[in-house]
């Protein structure tokens, strides 16, 4: 091969060999296991090996008789649409106060703040199940202020399942979202405020006619990872309530797809339960793409 | 340099010392790096020379079992004798090892095994799995069951005729086709389930629990000894550990009436009269004003519950009383056993609260070896010896050992030195058979929801005429539910 030629083949050969080791890790990890998924969703299984063809049944199962999915998309939607409420204020908060020139420490604060958010779900789960724990030092806390024993089943009573759990991954993920808040509020022009300043603005006129305005796509950005999170959330409900929780009120729908799956064994019904999730992840996302869209245009 | 522009590619004008560095290999130092790091370590990984495997892998996830085989015993004068796998090796010529796992990643990693139908290194040739887990792996039809059927090892060996028959039943699996139960698993245990109370509380009360007989005088003179409580300053103090949230405690109950919510042949009892019956009682032992259970603290934390007086009474198979001497020593000579109350006279006098067995996977490539490795590490008196020196009391399920006076000794740890050995023996003949199928998990997930109800009704001091009827129409609702799923899940005709 000449050199004119060998200049030519590898021209032509750098960009697909850059590409190939995404492609090939893109089609053997993710490509093939969701083509796998899906034809296993209209299968009834004991793992990939007996496999019984069943047509529609298992989202005909899923969407008509399943009540403990009827569960699971109840438990992980309040979870989500209360997550989502709380966590962005808090974050935003916690973001202006830190954004503040009259706080001193605020690099120490800011790590400290998002510091928990790198222990990770199952390490908070582990944490909040000693604190919530009938002698734990939660119930501990409250037994002294109050001045006698009282003992609230964080875990066991199936009206505070997602209480703990709303709290535990509000402590775990408040500290990242205001880091994103953080950036936004430090990309705001600050003569925006100098001329509000000038025509007189107090404190909260500012927040709400310039930061707020201004944050806005970040303000999106953000109720859009926490409204997908929130539907994909497992491990820090599954560690934190060992399973379902009480009355399975802890029962997220990925939890309840790691039951099936690995639990009773039926892959092809959890692949069908990751399908639907796959749907309302979609639906969701759309929904807000569309919201979003329309507020940058505007 | 020239530059390539619809590619993208910078190259060098042919002929200088540039391009010819280039030519070699154009997409620079690192790439190439890169590319030769990944090869050779690829290769590295490729030809690296894996630890040998030992002739048969056992999965566990009991501590104490990994300790019991793998550590040298405990011999005389201070000297140690081989441990359980080197004498299996010079009897055999077979080399066996354990690995110690987490029990719910064990059953992921099983399941996974055994739906792939993986073999080898991956997979093991003896496996330990609880009670609670068993159902899952009994799903698929059985001829398909990731174990072995040990009927024909059992019945030629003779051990089917001296254990504990009932503690055979949460281990098989009846062939629909001969109508025969297959057994895949053998029980190491039978932990029938007695109540542990702390003595030195009802004697200050003036109480005495062993008294009760039945679980409705149980629940007055438990709720005597909370008054007495309440009037000496500890109105927070409950009579008995009863779960609010897990069915264990209510399956224990409805075991010791001889009911199993599914029984071998996936036929379903909710709608059992004595079901309701014990649901109901169950949630006025949990709430309302004659309530005298509490839920514990996870864990071994119930240890720390009883030993503070938050709860007084505890039910305890015999795993739990050996968790009571390690976590609470402090309780010492404070407490006292007694047999579980009946609600009729033809109840037991006891249950069975979790289990564990040991089955060979049908991957191993040397089943018989492997079962001679099962006969001697859980059934032949080495192995009893064995538990027994590395302080494991709790008892097995082979009643021909039962009489071994290291079960008849009085334990100082209980009130008076109480010989709890000879309670539990005692109790072991008379435990309930038991039954679980793929869809035990589901239908005690169901009884949970139930009893969560009809727990609410009766925290909310409704009028308890209406209770049954509500809950018997829970009942049927959880029944219709399980049915369900057993008609969609099942494998067989």
């Amino acid at each position: 091969m000449n050199r004119d030629r060998w200049w030519k083949f590898q021209s032509r050969a750098a960009p697909y060999l850059f590409v190939s080791p995404f492609l090939v890790i893109f089609c053997v990890f993710l490509l093939y296991p969701l083509a796998r998924s899906l034809n296993l969703s209209f299968h009834k299984t004991f793992g990939p090996r007996h496999a019984v063809y069943t047509g529609w049944s298992n989202y005909r199962f899923l969407l008509g008789h399943d009540v403990l999915f009827g569960l699971a998309v109840m438990n992980t939607a309040f979870y989500t649409v209360a997550f989502v409420a709380i966590e962005i204020p808090l974050s935003l908060g916690l973001a202006v106060l830190l954004n503040s020139r009259g706080v001193r420490l605020r690099n120490l604060f800011r790590f400290s703040f998002f510091s928990s958010y790198l222990v990770g779900q199952v390490f908070v789960g582990v944490i909040f199940f000693q604190l919530f724990s009938p002698d734990g030092l939660v119930n501990q806390f409250i037994s002294t202020i109050l001045g006698h024993r009282i003992v609230i089943p964080w875990l066991s009573s199936p009206a505070m399942a997602m209480p703990s759990i709303l709290i535990a991954s509000l402590w775990l993920a408040t500290g990242y979202g205001m880091v994103y808040f953080l950036a936004a509020l430090q990309a705001v022009d600050p003569e925006l405020y100098e001329a509000a300043q000038i025509d007189g603005a107090g404190g909260w006129d500012k927040f709400f006619h310039v930061t707020l305005p201004n944050i806005r796509p970040m303000l999106l950005y953000m109720v859009l990872i926490g409204t997908i999170g929130g539907f994909q959330l497992f491990e820090l409900p599954f560690v934190l309530l060992q399973g379902a929780g009480p009355d399975g009120r802890g029962m997220t729908i990925v939890t309840y797809l790691f039951i099936m799956g690995f639990g009773a064994g039926d892959l092809g019904y959890a692949s069908a339960i990751g399908w639907m999730l796959v749907a309302i992840l979609l639906i969701v996302s759309l929904a807000r793409f569309r919201f979003f869209s329309r507020e940058i245009g505007a | 340099m020239g530059l390539n522009a619809d590619r993208g590619i910078c190259h060098p004008p042919p002929g200088t010392r540039q391009s010819r560095q280039a030519v070699r290999f154009s997409l620079g130092k690192p790439i190439l790096t890169l590319l030769l790091a990944a090869a050779v370590s690829g290769v590295a990984v490729w030809r690296r020379a894996g630890a040998p495997r030992a002739d048969l892998i056992v999965w566990s996830f009991d501590q104490t079992h990994v300790r019991t085989f793998r550590d040298p015993l405990p011999g005389t004068v201070g000297r140690s004798a081989p441990s359980l796998f080197d004498q299996f090796r010079r009897q055999t010529g077979f080399s066996a090892a354990i690995s110690l796992m987490g029990q719910m990643g064990q059953n992921v990693r099983l399941g996974s095994a055994f739906m792939s139908g993986a073999s080898g290194p991956s997979a093991p040739d003896l496996c330990e799995i609880e009670i609670h887990s068993i159902g899952q792996f009994l799903r698929p039809p059985v001829d398909d069951i990731g174990l072995l059927p040990l009927n024909d090892f059992l019945e030629q060996s003779g051990w089917d005729r001296r254990i504990v028959a009932s503690r055979l039943a949460p281990w098989s699996k009846t062939d629909p086709r001969t109508g025969r139960r297959i057994v895949y698993g053998i029980p190491q245990d039978v932990h029938p389930v007695t109540i542990t109370y702390r003595k030195d509380l009802f004697d200050q009360a003036g109480i005495d629990p062993r008294q009760a007989g039945t679980w409705s005088r149980f629940q007055g003179l438990c709720l005597a000894f909370q008054d007495y409580w309440a009037a000496h300053g500890r109105p927070d103090r409950r009579a008995i550990a009863l779960s609010t949230d897990s069915p264990d405690e209510i399956v224990e109950m409805l075991l010791q009436r001889h009911v199993n919510l599914i029984d071998q042949s996936n036929r379903l009892h909710f709608n059992d009269a004595k079901v309701l019956e014990t649901v109901v009682f169950y949630a006025r032992l949990v709430a309302g004003q004659r309530a005298i259970g509490a839920d514990v603290s996870p864990g071994v934390g119930w240890t720390q519950d009883l030993e503070r007086g938050n709860v007084c009474a505890v039910c305890t198979p015999d795993w739990k009383a050996d968790d009571l001497r390690e976590f609470a020593p402090d309780l010492s000579g404070k407490v006292a056993m007694m047999p579980l109350p009946r609600f009729d006279a033809d109840d037991a006098p006891t249950s069975t609260l979790g289990g564990t067995m040991v089955g060979i996977c049908r991957s191993c490539p040397h089943p018989e070896t492997a079962w001679k490795l099962l006969e001697f590490l859980y059934l032949g008196p080495e192995a009893i010896r064995a538990r027994l020196a590395a302080g494991d009391n709790v008892l097995p399920a082979i009643p021909q050992y039962w009489s071994d006076p290291a079960y008849h000794k009085g334990d100082p740890f209980f009130a008076g030195g109480q010989n709890i050995g000879d309670m539990y023996v005692t109790l072991a003949g008379q435990i309930p058979e038991r039954f679980v199928t793929p869809y035990s998990y589901q239908a005690e997930l169901a009884l949970a929801a139930v009893m969560h109800r009809a727990r609410q009704y009766v925290a909310a001091d409704r009028r308890m005429d209406g209770l049954d009827r509500a809950c018997a129409g829970w009942l049927a609702e959880a029944q219709e539910d399980v049915q369900r799923r057993i008609d969609f899940g099942n494998f067989e005709p």
